[in-house]
C-alpha cells in the first residue's frame, strides 16, 4: 500500500515537476516567431543546452517508468484517474515556479479538466 | 613608410570592401520589415499604433491555436499507433537474450511503431514551440481535450462502443477548455 501510494504521488509529482522544467527551459529561449524548418532547428539547438531541459526530461522518464510501474500493481482503470490530479498541480506549480497568475476563471476551467478526466476513465470500455 | 603603407592597404581595402556592399542589394533588412512589421509598435496614431497591435495580439493567439491543435491531434495518433505496433508484434514469452533480441528486432522493424514515434515526436516539438511563448497553466489544460479527440475517433473510425459516463466525461473536459481558453494564454511578462 505504501509501495503504490509513493507510485502515484511520484507520477503527479515528477511528471508535473518535469513538464514544469521543461517550460522553464523554453522560457529562457523566449517567443519562437519564426516558423521555418531551419529557424526551428536552431531553436531546439538551444533547447536541448537548457540544464532545465534535461532536468524535465529526466523527471518525465521517472514519472513515466514509476506510472509503468504502477500499472503492474493496480488497474489501469484506478491508476489512471490518479494522473487526473496532475492537472491541478500544474496549474499550481505554474503559479508558483513560473510566476503564472492563474485566475479564478481558470482555475474553474483546470478543476473541470479534472473532473472530466475523472469521469472518462471511470467511465471505462 | 611601412606603417602608412599598411594603413593605405586597410583603407582601400575598406573601401573596395564598401564598393562590394553598396553592390549588392540589401537583402536582410527589407525581408526583415516584411516578415514582422507586427513587432514594431509605433504610439502615433490608430492606422500604425493600435491597428497593428490588435493584428499582433490576434496573430498571437492564431499560433497559439494552431499548435493546440497540432498537440491536440498528434498526441493520441502517437499514442494509438504505437499501442496498435505493440500489440501487432505481441510479447508472448521472454526467455533469455536470445528472444529479447528477436523481440526488439520485431518492434524496431514494425512500419506502426516508426509512425508512432515520428507523430510523439512532432507532438512533443509542437508542445516545446508552444510553451516557449504560453503559459503551462493554460496548455496543459487545453491539450486535454485530446481525450475528446480519442474518444470521436474510437466512435468514428474505430466503431468502438464509448460508455454514457465517457461521453459525460468528455463534455466536462470540454466545458473546462473552453473555460481556460477565455483566458489570455500568457500571463507573465517577457523579458525580451
Amino acid at each position: 500500500m505504501a509501495w503504490e501510494a509513493l507510485l502515484l504521488l511520484l507520477i503527479v509529482v515528477a511528471g508535473t515537476s518535469g513538464e514544469l522544467c521543461v517550460t522553464r527551459a523554453m522560457k529562457t529561449i523566449g517567443e519562437v516567431k519564426d516558423f521555418r524548418p531551419a529557424a526551428l532547428l536552431r531553436v531546439l539547438f538551444r533547447a536541448v543546452q537548457v540544464p532545465w531541459m534535461w532536468l524535465g526530461i529526466a523527471l518525465m522518464a521517472i514519472a513515466f517508468f514509476a506510472l509503468l510501474g504502477a500499472l503492474s500493481i493496480e488497474n489501469v482503470s484506478f491508476v489512471v484517474p490518479v494522473t487526473a490530479l496532475s492537472y491541478a498541480a500544474g496549474a499550481l506549480g505554474g503559479e508558483i515556479f513560473l510566476g503564472e497568475r492563474v485566475s479564478r476563471r481558470r482555475w474553474m476551467g483546470v478543476l473541470l479538466v479534472c473532473v472530466g478526466v475523472t469521469l472518462v476513465f471511470i467511465g471505462g470500455k | 613608410m611601412r606603417l602608412l603603407l599598411c594603413s593605405l592597404d586597410i583603407s582601400s581595402s575598406r573601401s573596395e570592401h564598401n564598393d562590394g556592399l553598396r553592390q549588392a542589394p540589401y537583402v536582410p533588412l527589407p525581408q526583415a520589415t516584411i516578415r514582422y512589421p507586427v513587432r514594431r509598435y509605433s504610439s502615433v496614431g490608430f492606422k500604425h499604433g493600435v491597428f497593428r497591435r490588435m493584428k499582433s495580439v490576434s496573430e498571437f493567439h492564431l499560433k497559439t491555436y494552431v499548435l493546440i491543435f497540432f498537440v491536440v491531434i498528434f498526441a493520441p495518433l502517437g499514442n494509438v499507433l504505437l499501442s496498435k505496433g505493440m500489440k501487432s508484434v505481441g510479447t508472448t514469452g521472454l526467455h533469455g537474450p536470445a528472444d529479447f533480441l528477436s523481440l526488439c528486432l520485431r518492434i524496431f522493424t514494425s512500419p506502426f511503431i516508426w509512425l508512432g514515434i515520428g507523430f510523439l515526436l512532432m507532438f512533443f516539438v509542437c508542445y516545446l514551440l508552444v510553451l516557449s511563448w504560453a503559459d503551462y497553466s493554460f496548455v496543459q489544460p487545453a491539450s486535454a481535450s485530446s481525450f475528446g479527440v480519442v474518444a470521436l475517433l474510437g466512435h468514428f473510425a474505430l466503431k468502438e462502443p464509448i460508455s454514457p459516463t465517457r461521453w459525460l466525461g468528455v463534455i466536462v473536459i470540454c466545458l473546462g477548455v473552453l473555460v481556460v481558453g477565455n483566458t489570455h494564454p500568457r500571463t507573465t511578462e517577457h523579458s525580451r
